[in-house]
């Protein structure tokens, strides 16, 4: 390797480092980013290997900002940023933002590499299809949000929380990414569920083929190539897989039509599964009522329908206390 | 439970970039990979360079010049790997500068204790990240602050926070520009795992 090709050309690595941030932050926080800009950069880029490795530094850390995202109030349905705060209540947003910690823990965004387009977003019980203009549809599951990033030569979607059923048009030259807690899911063309829950993530997929790996800097790098049947679990440092036949995946993404079908599912978590989706939760009393199982197919949004079959079937014992329906013996 | 592992370059074919180490391989194993060692190298240089203020341009030469080499293949053991290039960095500028002599450079062996501990455990580091960010926000001054909150949690353009804070675009700029700065120093820098530990 030849020392001169790499060691800076103007003048150190401070100067360097001011201009590549004068590049990130012009492409993230300005709205002016032209091709004519992004082919400068690359040019820039290309020119010395420590241009490359200052400007990745600082990209790293903008990435990582975009976590602080998650402390923002979230409007529901709606993008963000239509309702402005005056500002007087900033110092207080700081403030709160400390308490909220603990509360987010790990149920992190994890960022992207560029901005982050669109949010899309269900509230409790909400179910909706997004039409992308590639022709691809997504559609979310209950307290889901997501940024959808889809415009020439793009397809980029973050995860933030919930669950979403893909289904997305083939375009080999432009992959499809979605991004969801540290890991990154590539595909084709396919049909495809995630689902995320304080870390954990779930991917389904029914047809074509997707990768899923790792996408979080200082984190073991692991990755797997999904194919249909698989199911994939991955947290922060772990893929596993498992083959589902067709009747059981139906069944797992039966909330599409509005039903949650349970084959001999304990009792706990079919409340579980129920909470996701409705206001008043359902709270099962005593280890042995939560061990029984259950067939069942269950609509989404109607708790009563499983209270009624827990008193008529089970004999249990059922008591409506406003926000929380408890069953017990 | 049909898991399978491997690393993150193996998954090919399905990217936009047949070439397993384009530029954005790169990058990615360097964000993933060398960047966490940050404080470790840091630490290496200050101890075997006499002038501190030469740290930061030895610092971004040695990503440099482990960046060349991965774009031909990614090393096994990155942290050694980096320390290494550190040490030949140190023997080059020493032979071009023939001032101090070789014996000032430590070997790099003398460091293997480190490279064997993964250091601060780092899954606990991701889920403490909003945590470390906010910490790290904390830490710059009051009017970059603003501004990097404006942008980060209220999702603000830049034109925005410049209404809103009520100056000029190119102030804007300075601001989150320093701001980005300033956070990569206190991420990435040595005193992270001081904050870490603080915490």
């Amino acid at each position: 390797m030849s020392d001169k090709s790499s060691l800076s050309p103007e003048g150190g690595a401070a100067a360097i480092e001011e201009r590549a941030a004068e590049w990130l932050q012009r492409r993230r926080y300005w709205k002016d980013w032209s091709a004519q800009d992004q082919a400068a950069l690359e040019a820039w880029l290309a020119e010395s290997m420590t241009h490359a490795v200052a400007f990745w530094r600082l990209e790293s850390v903008l990435d990582r900002a975009e976590r602080l995202s998650v402390l923002r109030p979230q409007k529901f349905q709606r993008p963000f940023g239509i309702a402005r705060k005056r500002p007087s209540r900033m110092a207080l947003r700081v403030a709160a933002v400390l308490s909220l910690i603990s509360a987010v823990g790990i149920a992190m965004v994890y960022p992207t590499l560029q901005p982050r387009g669109q949010a899309y977003a269900t509230s409790l019980g909400g179910h909706t299809t997004i039409k992308l203009t590639d022709g691809s549809s997504i559609e979310l599951n209950t307290s889901t949000l997501i940024h959808a990033d889809v415009r020439a030569g793009r397809r980029y979607v973050s995860i933030e929380k919930g669950e979403a059923y893909f289904d997305i048009v083939h375009d080999a030259k432009h992959p499809f990414i979605v991004e969801v807690a540290g890991h990154r899911i590539t595909d084709l063309g396919t049909k495809f569920s995630v689902r995320e829950e304080t870390g954990r993530i779930e991917v389904t997929l029914l047809e074509g083929r997707a990768s899923i790996a790792s996408a979080r800097p200082g984190v073991q790098a692991h990755s797997a190539v999904l194919t249909p049947g698989d199911v994939a679990v991955a947290t922060a440092d772990t893929i596993s897989i498992e083959q589902k036949s067709k009747p059981t995946l139906a069944k797992e993404l039966s909330w599409r039509r509005g039903f949650l079908v349970f084959d001999g599912a304990p009792l706990a978590a079919v409340a579980a599964e129920l909470n996701r989706y409705n206001r008043e939760k359902l709270v099962i009393a005593g280890d042995d009522v939560k061990r029984l199982t259950i067939d069942a197919s269950v609509p989404t949004d109607d708790i009563h329908a499983f209270t009624r079959v827990a008193r008529d079937v089970f004999g249990l014992h059922v008591r409506d206390q406003g926000n929380e329906v408890v069953i017990s013996r | 439970m049909a898991g399978t592992q491997d690393s993150g370059r193996d998954f090919t074919g399905l990217g936009p970039q047949d070439d397993p180490l384009s530029a954005r391989d790169v990058a990615a194993w360097f964000v993933r990979e060398v960047l966490p060692l940050e404080p470790v190298l840091t630490q290496y240089l200050q101890r075997n360079w006499h002038n501190p203020s030469d740290i930061v341009d030895l610092r971004q030469e040695v990503y440099a010049r482990v960046c060349l080499s991965a774009q031909k293949k990614f090393p096994d053991e990155p942290q050694r790997f980096v320390l290494a290039t550190a040490r030949n960095l140190l023997i080059d500028r020493l032979r071009t500068a023939r001032v101090i002599p070789i014996e000032a450079v430590a070997d790099v062996d003398a460091l293997d204790v480190a490279t064997e501990v993964p250091g601060p455990d780092r899954i606990a580091i991701a889920r403490d990240e909003l945590r470390r960010l906010q910490a790290a926000l904390d830490r710059l001054p009051a009017r970059c602050r603003e501004a990097m909150v404006l942008a980060h949690i209220d999702g603000l353009s830049g034109h925005e926070i410049a209404q809103r804070m009520d100056i000029s675009p190119s102030m804007v700029s300075a601001h989150l520009n320093n701001g980005l700065r300033q956070l990569a120093n206190i991420m990435y820098g040595e005193d992270a795992e001081q904050e870490n530990r603080r915490e």
